[in-house]
């Protein structure tokens, strides 16, 4: 964020204050910004807050459609878009059908993680580290309230395209009912209490994994094979050391606030053993699937071992190393989907 | 009041070395936090003993890290003189440390406060989290400033928290929100003197003729590494790790961009100040107004503090 130089104004507001949540949703001026300050101490104050004002002219904001790329995560489109689209890949289906399905997955994806930017920034856990969430509110790019507007627009464009496939197959509806549920508690398992249950963790394999393949090669096929689940558990797996990755660099802030997440629940060493474990399953299922995957699996295969050296050398939840494995799991995510696409194209003989 | 001279049955005679060890260690040291213990003291009516314990206390704390530290960094000086551990052994080093904190313990379970005995116990937990979190750091070359943050608040501000918070408690002011306050301006305090410190690295405001670049030297990006580094391609940044001097940062960098890099530094850290200064607006609503003066003495900590002026 580019400020201009400017004498600094901060106000802390206590929380039963009446204007304590017009500032924190950005309602309280239409000329000035206010920016919650970022913790060092592990606790975020339960009775008042501190906000840095800004003017709105002070905030340098990139474009309007880029701010929108970074609410939504598009960083992170491919753990919800490469799934579908290699699922189509194999089962074939109407452009049209894909083109909706494709169209409201990146919907719900957006939605899911503007309501979770929200909802962190209201109960102050945005404050507690940067690198979680988007970072368009604590940039000064949008206020909270127009974050959540976002989201319910993404969350009906996502709906009707919901309908548009319980229109085609009525029995669709159980996939939707459940990708729901678990959009739901992907949103508010903060909220309602999962962080560190080890519900969120699963909800992550199986929704961003063989539930999510399945009911797309179902929507598409209306059949459902163990070859797609399959594919679907190690797309859910990756998706799920992504999300292990991230809890090991916020472990000692989590630790500090009392959030009792898997990582701060097991300690930085054993969550590594669970994420070395996750890794072998991956290469297990992956060897499974060999007579149909015979050669291309042999890149994505020394991805994984290189994923696993690199989990089993993370030093300190502080150290870089730490930090940047989030993007090397995407990486190999994406290895994933393209060895099926390679795999499909020596299939064809393309 | 010198609060570095213990009285003579605190450490056994018949231990060998260990005051010599404990007069090398304590001399020459700017007592930077037994003066602030003293200054907040003299506003909150503590008595001389209250007074002597606690700066004793938090030097006490604060040297027997030094004496870790050295040893962990394998450091060879200390304020101008050879390091314990290399002057007397490695052990003795490592046990005169935790012998210092022993005696604090002692000391204070004496005095009897426990919320004083639970603060102090806290920040030497954090302290001792920091020294072990940050040896994670050693030849990391990629880590960001704000990983840092958080690192130095456990090691470097641990030490002012407890200095705002100290003497409160021993008046036995245990306001909740007060200490909320006084933590916030623990916390800021030592970020701002560990970003000053780590600037001393780069010959930056460094009046006492400091050695330069030690900490890269030994494999360490503190604070203003990391800043000045964070967006450089790779191979410029291989290439400031091997500076021997400072004409090499700026051989490598070019100095326009350095001192650039140091305008923009301290224009964070100036919010950091502007940030001290709302949350002793806060705490100035929550004294007695016998202590309201307190405030016209901390407001001039974060410029010395961080712009070294006195």
């Amino acid at each position: 964020m580019e400020t201009v130089p400017a004498k600094h104004r901060y106000i802390t507001i206590r929380r039963e204050s009446p204007d304590h949540d017009l500032y924190l949703t950005g309602r309280f001026s239409k000329s000035e910004l206010a920016i919650p300050v970022t913790l060092l101490e592990g606790t975020p104050s339960t009775d008042n807050t501190t906000f840095q004002i800004y003017e709105r002219d002070q905030i340098k904001r990139p474009a309007l459609p880029l701010v929108l790329l970074q609410l939504m995560r598009f960083d992170l489109i491919g753990l919800t878009l490469l799934p579908a689209l290699v699922v189509y890949m194999f089962v074939g289906g109407t452009y049209l059908s894909i083109g909706i399905l494709i169209f409201s997955l990146a919907c719900v994806h957006a939605a899911t993680f503007a309501f979770n930017d929200y909802f962190d920034h209201m109960q102050g856990r945005d404050r507690l580290s940067e690198v979680s969430g988007s970072r368009v509110i604590q940039e000064g790019y949008l206020r909270a309230h127009e974050v959540f507007k976002i989201a319910l627009l993404f969350s009906a464009i996502a709906s009707a395209g919901a309908v548009y496939f319980a229109m085609q197959e009525p029995r669709i509806l159980i996939f939707a009912l459940l990708g729901f549920a678990l959009f739901a508690v992907g949103t508010l398992y903060s909220q309602l209490g999962f962080k560190g249950s080890g519900i969120a963790d699963l909800a992550v394999l199986i929704g961003l994994g063989p539930l999510f393949t399945s009911a797309v090669e179902y929507s598409l096929s209306g059949q459902m094979t163990s070859f797609i689940f399959y594919i679907g558990l190690v797309y859910g797996l990756l998706s799920l050391l992504y999300v292990q990755s991230k809890s090991l660099v916020t472990s000692m802030v989590d630790h500090q606030a009392g959030v009792r997440t898997l990582a701060v629940r097991v300690g930085f060493d054993r969550m590594k053993k669970f994420m070395l474990v996750e890794l072998v399953i991956m290469i297990g299922i992956a060897i499974k699937l060999e007579p149909v995957l015979s050669f291309s699996f042999g890149l994505f295969l020394v991805g994984l071992l290189w994923l696993a050296r690199q989990v089993r050398k993370l030093p300190s939840p502080v150290s870089s190393r730490t930090q940047s494995l989030a993007g090397h799991i995407l990486i190999a995510h994406a290895l994933w989907s393209l060895s099926l696409l390679f795999h499909y194209a020596l299939a064809l003989d393309l | 009041m010198n609060i570095k001279v213990y009285a003579p049955n605190d450490f056994p005679s018949y231990l060998p070395k260990l005051n010599a060890l404990y007069d090398d260690l304590f001399s020459h040291g700017k007592g930077f936090r037994s003066q602030l213990i003293q200054k907040i003291s003299g506003h909150l009516a503590l008595t001389t003993d209250q007074v002597h314990l606690l700066a004793q206390t938090i030097e006490f704390v604060h040297n027997a890290s030094l004496l870790h530290d050295d040893l962990i960094d394998r450091s060879h000086l200390r304020r101008e003189k050879t390091a314990a551990w290399l002057k007397y052994t490695p052990e003795y080093a490592v046990l005169a440390g935790d012998y210092l904190l022993a005696r604090v313990m002692v000391n204070l379970s004496k005095y009897g406060n426990l919320q004083l005995i639970q603060l102090t116990a806290e920040i030497i937990s954090d302290l001792l989290e920091g020294e072990w979190i940050q040896d994670s750091l050693i030849e990391d070359w990629d880590v960001s400033i704000q990983q840092l943050d958080r690192v130095h608040n456990l090691k470097t501000a641990s030490l002012f928290k407890w200095c705002m918070r100290a003497p409160f408690i021993a008046a036995e002011n245990y306001d909740e929100e007060l200490h909320k306050i006084l933590l916030e301006l623990g916390s800021l305090m030592g970020i701002l003197f560990q970003r000053s410190d780590d600037l001393l690295d780069f010959n930056i405001r460094n009046y006492e003729g400091k050695a330069v670049l030690g900490d890269l030297k030994s494999g360490y990006m503190n604070s203003f590494a990391a800043f000045l580094t964070h967006d450089l391609e790779e191979r410029k940044r291989a290439q400031f790790r091997q500076a021997q001097t400072i004409e090499d940062v700026y051989k490598v960098l070019g100095e326009d961009f350095f001192f650039e890099r140091l305008k923009q530094f301290d224009s964070h850290n100036e919010k950091v100040i502007s940030l001290f200064e709302h949350n002793l607006n806060l705490l100035e609503k929550r004294l007695e107004p016998s202590a309201v003066s307190l405030i016209g003495d901390l407001k001039s900590l974060p410029h010395i503090l961080y712009w070294r002026k006195v």
